[in-house]
């Protein structure tokens, strides 16, 4: 105990230099666990971005569906049954959706503007639960389940020169052979960030597709969003042992660039922990040698007295310690802290940069952090670690003090 | 019954080319309850011969028993329990712990000889009292003066009641009024306690108050002169 307070003392003997010392560790370590709460949240972004708006964490259909997709292909839109109940709770939410091509048209006569396009059409409310593609509107508002409403890709709306309000003519081929035509009404333009999604991409509602497409009651495709998106390829393959009409494909199948930098996420950040800590290290190194060297004669007058090299060596490692835990602790708070808030309420830096797409998902400029447990205590355990590392060289040269040497220079 | 016995003690510093025998053959015995100083000028040997009693430092050849038992063969940590243990050291420059009280400089010898926290306060503050430090207690070494941290270092150095307490020119740093209350203090403390103290001093005062003056030049022993009581 009495090691312990004058440890703690100590550290306070010469104020300033432990202040600007732990003012040091704190920054680092805050800015360490920020670092890794963005990078988090720049994956997760990543993740999110390629699979909420498009195939969710794991994209259900027939077999060969996903590979070669054709609208005759279509499966139950009834799939709660057979969805083991054990993966229920892991389960967000599922989304049904339609996918197709068809010409939509704008204006009449001279002034028609016709173009070809996919058609992705949707359950409205379980997409405004589960996915992101009502936050891309742009104009005008998302699906409200009306029949006859569209929405436009910005691209596309600009090249048939719809705006809202418009009627545009749908036109194209059913799944029994007929002929599917019929006039929609744009309720809303969107913006997903990708030219090229945007200038060919427009959203219907589900049970007005299935009847234009002659497929009632079916879909091409179910996404499931799930708790954990990590959890996919697991949850996929539980679905595809037990099912053989369906075939489940989780994410990172889809996305296997995404995927791959998973693999490498653990050893990008302990990368990033010993950078970080390399430079730190040298700084309270620094301090613990200079405050060591100061009062070698001190230890000395301790060892004089009775007190052995292991108790003298345990003060060191505890002045250490407690600058590095104290410094590790109020670090890992602030950074949690700004994690925290950045997580709830992210920074938009649209204004400054552009999105940029990559491995099949889009980079948004958004400064959004997720806090983790990992990313809080690995930069806290890798400050303690730090507290012992810089005190091994002080240690040492205890070890090797000779009293009566220290206590005649001094 | 001899506390501390030295056999033909010599200690060899070599300085480059050239030896200094700063002891040279010493061969010595402080008895229980002595009140002895080594007296000399700077450089005859006095606080080598202190450093090797109190097992600071090794002989170079000879022997030094510490109780009975012999030192040479003890290894730093044996030394470093045997000082904890049996004796008690007083420095020139008093050395206490600067971020520590008076009290918890006295205390912390107690803690690390594993005394029980129950004992401390019973221990320590009769002492305080016969040393008149009871309302400096919680003073750290900064706010004493020199006479009264000195005061505090003979409360650490006996505390563990200890063989024998090793003081290296204890009153060199004090004025004079403050270094003839510390040494009558030391002087009460040999008397009705029976603690055995050996001085290293060129101090008229501690000389003249020492029970035994054991002289020192050139590293041996020149002479060693018991005063009648």
């Amino acid at each position: 105990m009495m090691i312990f307070r004058i440890a703690w003392r100590n550290l306070w003997r010469n104020r300033r230099r432990t202040q600007l010392t732990m003012g040091a560790m704190i920054f680092a370590c805050a800015m360490l666990v920020f670092s890794l709460g963005y990078y988090d949240g720049f994956l997760w972004s990543l993740i999110n971005n390629a699979t909420e708006k498009e195939n969710g964490h794991v994209f259900i259909a027939l077999p060969g569906y996903y590979a070669n997709p054709t609208l005759e292909d279509a499966c139950s839109e009834a799939i709660s049954s057979q969805i083991p109940a054990s993966l229920k709770p892991e389960i967000k939410g599922v989304c049904p959706r339609l996918q197709a091509y068809a010409l939509l048209s704008c204006g009449t006569g001279n002034d028609n503007r016709t173009q070809p396009s996919q058609i992705i059409a949707v359950d409205y409310q379980a997409e405004l639960a589960n996915s992101k593609l009502a936050n891309d509107m742009v104009t005008g508002n998302f699906l409200s389940g009306q029949e006859r409403e569209i929405l436009l890709g910005q691209g596309l709306a600009r090249k048939i020169r719809a705006t809202i309000g418009s009627e545009v003519i749908f036109f194209s081929s059913a799944a029994d052979g007929s002929i599917a035509s019929e006039i929609l009404l744009v309720k809303g333009i969107f913006s997903s960030g990708e030219n090229m999604r945007d200038s060919s991409l427009a959203i219907m509602n589900l049970k007005a597709a299935q009847q234009l497409l002659a497929l009632e009651d079916r879909v091409h495709s179910h996404r499931l969003f799930l708790r954990n998106p990590m959890q996919a390829e697991e949850i996929a393959s539980q679905i595809n042992s037990g099912q053989k009409g369906l075939e489940a494909t989780p994410w990172q199948s889809i996305f296997p660039q995404i995927a791959d930098i998973l693999k490498i996420w653990l050893g990008v950040q302990l990368f990033t922990v010993a950078i970080y800590y390399a430079a730190m290290a040298l700084i309270t190194f620094n301090t613990m040698y200079m405050a060591f060297l100061e009062r070698m004669h001190e230890f000395a007058v301790m060892q004089a007295i009775g007190l052995t090299r292991g108790l003298l060596a345990m003060l060191i490692l505890c002045e250490s310690i407690v600058m590095a835990t104290a410094s590790g602790l109020i670090g890992t708070a602030i950074g949690a802290c700004v994690n925290l808030v950045l997580f709830y309420y992210p920074i938009d830096l649209s204004r400054w940069m552009e999105s940029i797409t990559w491995g099949g998902s889009s980079i948004q400029p958004i400064l959004f952090c997720v806090p983790s447990l990992l990313s809080n205590l690995l930069p806290l355990l890798a400050m303690i670690l730090l507290g012992f590392a810089v005190a091994a060289l002080p240690t040492w040269r205890l070890y090797r003090l000779k009293p009566v040497e220290a206590l005649r220079e001094g | 019954m001899s506390i501390v016995s030295t056999t033909d003690l010599k200690r060899v510093y070599e300085s480059g080319a050239t030896e200094v025998k700063a002891v040279n053959g010493v061969s010595l015995s402080i008895e229980a309850g002595e009140f002895a100083v080594l007296a000399g000028p700077s450089g005859s040997g006095k606080t080598t011969l202190l450093n090797l009693i109190g097992g600071l430092d090794r002989p170079t050849n000879g022997s030094v028993h510490l109780d009975g038992e012999l030192l040479n063969d003890k290894s730093d940590d044996e030394l470093t329990r045997a000082r904890l243990f049996k004796i008690g050291f007083i420095f020139q420059a008093y050395n206490l712990v600067p971020v520590l009280s008076a009290y918890e400089n006295v205390q912390f010898i107690l803690q690390i000889q594993g005394v029980p926290d129950s004992e401390h306060a019973g221990r320590i503050m009769p002492l305080f009292e016969e040393l008149g430090l009871s309302d400096l207690a919680h003073r750290r070494p900064g706010e004493l003066s020199g006479g009264q941290q000195q005061r505090v270092a003979v409360a650490r150095a006996i505390i563990g009641r200890p063989s024998i307490i090793l003081a290296d020119e204890p009153t060199a740093n004090l004025d004079s009024e403050s270094a003839v209350t510390l040494l009558n203090l030391m002087h009460r403390l040999n008397l009705e306690q029976k603690v055995t103290f050996l001085f290293s001093s060129h101090d008229s005062k501690v000389i003249n108050i020492a029970q035994r003056v054991i002289s020192m030049r050139d590293g041996k022993i020149s002479d060693d002169v018991k005063k009648q009581q």
